[in-house]
């Protein structure tokens, strides 16, 4: 598993980003998170000699990634690649995500284990699930009512045509899960899962379907139990909000899962390859039923 | 000449006096297109550099080289880094100055190092713009010996630094201003110009 090392002017800053990042990813499974931040626990600054050391107790083979917050703190941060093992240097990459949103993306990627590329690339791209959201809000709050709002969500719904998958079938199973399976069940128990016959896929995919109970939608830590719960096991496994207008994303990308935007109520696809698919299945089954570890009270 | 550690001792340590008598100068400066913590951090730095003792080391190399990880570890702003790498390059550099030429050479080899971390040119509005120029000078009057040559640099920086004011910034949070840092002298140009002219001082 990689190590991360949390640089910022601020000590408070850090320690409370990472308390905050840590808060997603039980405590046994979560990857090494250093802090070097602040000359002192009130001065604002940034040491690339404690950088420097903060790197190598947090190395390991598998590499570091450092989160920076800005100015000084990339020019300290490169300097400390400069004092270091040049071998665990060439493991190093400083990323330029966002200090908390590519700080949880990294630290939930990390503890599936992921290589340091993917993990960087994961907290790199930590700003997309909130541009992705306040773009429709920031549009709405901004023209409540307006023609602007209703041009905007026209546009996100006709820009993501989910065209590299097949959106006949995925409509045809968004109809399934809903109706009769479940249509005696009472509503609040909609998270039951739905085996559809994988016989009707185009590919042999194994395919899960429920709905999303959790009031706040599935953000960050449902989204980061979804990813934990599927970590480690030999499957493929792609996700789509049947209720958006998005194409299917890996099930192993937070930041990914968060741009689907899952809202109370949505439907959550999942299709799922590999030799423990069923595995997987059961593991999703398990999830959906806990509410993805938040469980909500909703009538029994 | 002399350029061993004691004579460099003293040109550290007049740095040291120049910053902290003019903390309060460098910050305003710093108010008014950056963060307001240049003469603060600088002044943090050299003091700890400051209560280094020469003697301590056997060469003036490593010396320099210590000065330069002790502003690495508490400037705290981008000055530390960037301070700490010319001093840290200028020591690399130290062992074969005894001459003009080779002081000259050992602060462009600090120059560069600067460059290099920073990725700041000439005209970015930086400390570059007060060093780059003084350097030119240097090189031009280095055949004149080393006061000559120091007197020449400190001349140029100033006029480096001086002109700063009509630049735009393209590096550092004054960067974000844009083109309201016009009109403002940078203050990383302005305590360069007190590090050249306390060489001119210590060195010649």
């Amino acid at each position: 598993m990689i190590g991360i090392v949390v640089v910022s002017h601020s000590h408070a800053l850090a320690s409370a980003a990472v308390d905050l990042a840590c808060e997603m990813v039980p405590v046994e499974a979560r990857p090494t998170v250093l802090v070097a931040a602040g000359l002192d626990d009130t001065t604002f600054g940034t040491d690339a000699v404690a950088i420097a050391d903060a790197i190598t107790r947090a190395g390991s083979p598998d590499g570091v990634l450092i989160m920076v917050d800005l100015g000084s703190a990339i020019l300290s941060a490169e300097m400390a690649l400069d004092f270091i093992d040049p071998d665990l240097a060439a493991r190093c990459v400083i990323s330029p995500g966002p200090l908390v949103e590519g700080l949880v993306a990294a630290i939930v990627t990390a503890s599936s284990k992921a290589p340091l590329a993917e993990v960087a690339r994961e907290a790199a791209q930590g700003l997309a699930a909130k541009q992705e959201q306040l773009g429709d809000r920031g549009d709405e709050s901004a023209n409540p009512g307006a023609p602007g709002s209703t041009t905007h969500s026209t546009v996100s719904s006709a820009s993501d045509p989910t065209s590299t998958h097949s959106v006949a079938t995925d409509s045809q199973i968004a109809d399934s899960p809903t109706g009769s399976p479940v249509g005696s069940e009472p509503a609040g128990d909609s998270t039951q899962p739905t085996p559809t016959d994988p016989g009707s896929q185009p590919d042999d995919a194994l395919v899960f379907t429920c709905t999303i109970n959790n009031p706040h939608g599935l953000h960050a830590r449902p989204a980061a139990a979804l990813i934990a719960g599927l970590r480690g096991l030999d499957a493929e496994v792609s996700v789509t909000n049947l209720s958006g207008g998005r194409p299917p994303v890996s099930a192993a990308s937070l930041t990914s899962i968060l741009m689907l935007n899952f809202k109370q109520g949505d439907k959550l696809q999942a299709r799922i390859k590999g030799s423990e698919a069923e595995r997987a299945y059961d593991q999703l089954t398990a999830l959906a039923r806990s509410d993805f570890g938040e469980k909500t009270s909703l009538k029994a | 000449m002399s350029l061993d550690s004691l004579a460099v001792g003293a040109w550290l340590k007049d740095f040291a006096d120049d910053i902290h008598e003019n903390a309060d100068y460098l910050t305003d400066l710093d108010r008014e297109i950056g963060d307001a913590d240049h003469g603060a951090n600088m002044d943090r730095g050299m003091s700890a550099v400051a209560a280094l003792d020469p003697s301590d080391f056997a060469s003036a190399a490593g010396y320099i080289k210590k000065a330069g990880m002790t502003l690495v570890s508490t400037v705290g702003g981008a000055s530390g880094p960037l301070y700490g790498t010319f001093f840290l390059r200028v020591g690399t550099a130290w062992a074969n100055v005894h001459d003009a030429a080779s002081l000259g050479a050992a602060l462009r080899a600090g120059l560069d190092g600067i460059i290099q971390r920073g990725k700041a040119s000439v005209g970015d509005k930086t400390l570059v713009d007060a060093l780059s120029p003084a350097l030119d000078a240097f090189d031009a009057h280095a055949g004149e010996g080393v006061a000559a040559a120091l007197a020449a640099a400190a001349t140029a920086a100033a006029a480096g630094r001086d002109a700063t004011s009509a630049l735009i910034a393209h590096k550092g949070r004054a960067s974000y201003l844009g083109e309201r840092s016009v009109g403002h002298q940078d203050p990383g140009a302005t305590s360069m110009t007190m590090l050249i002219e306390a060489a001119r001082r210590d060195l010649s």
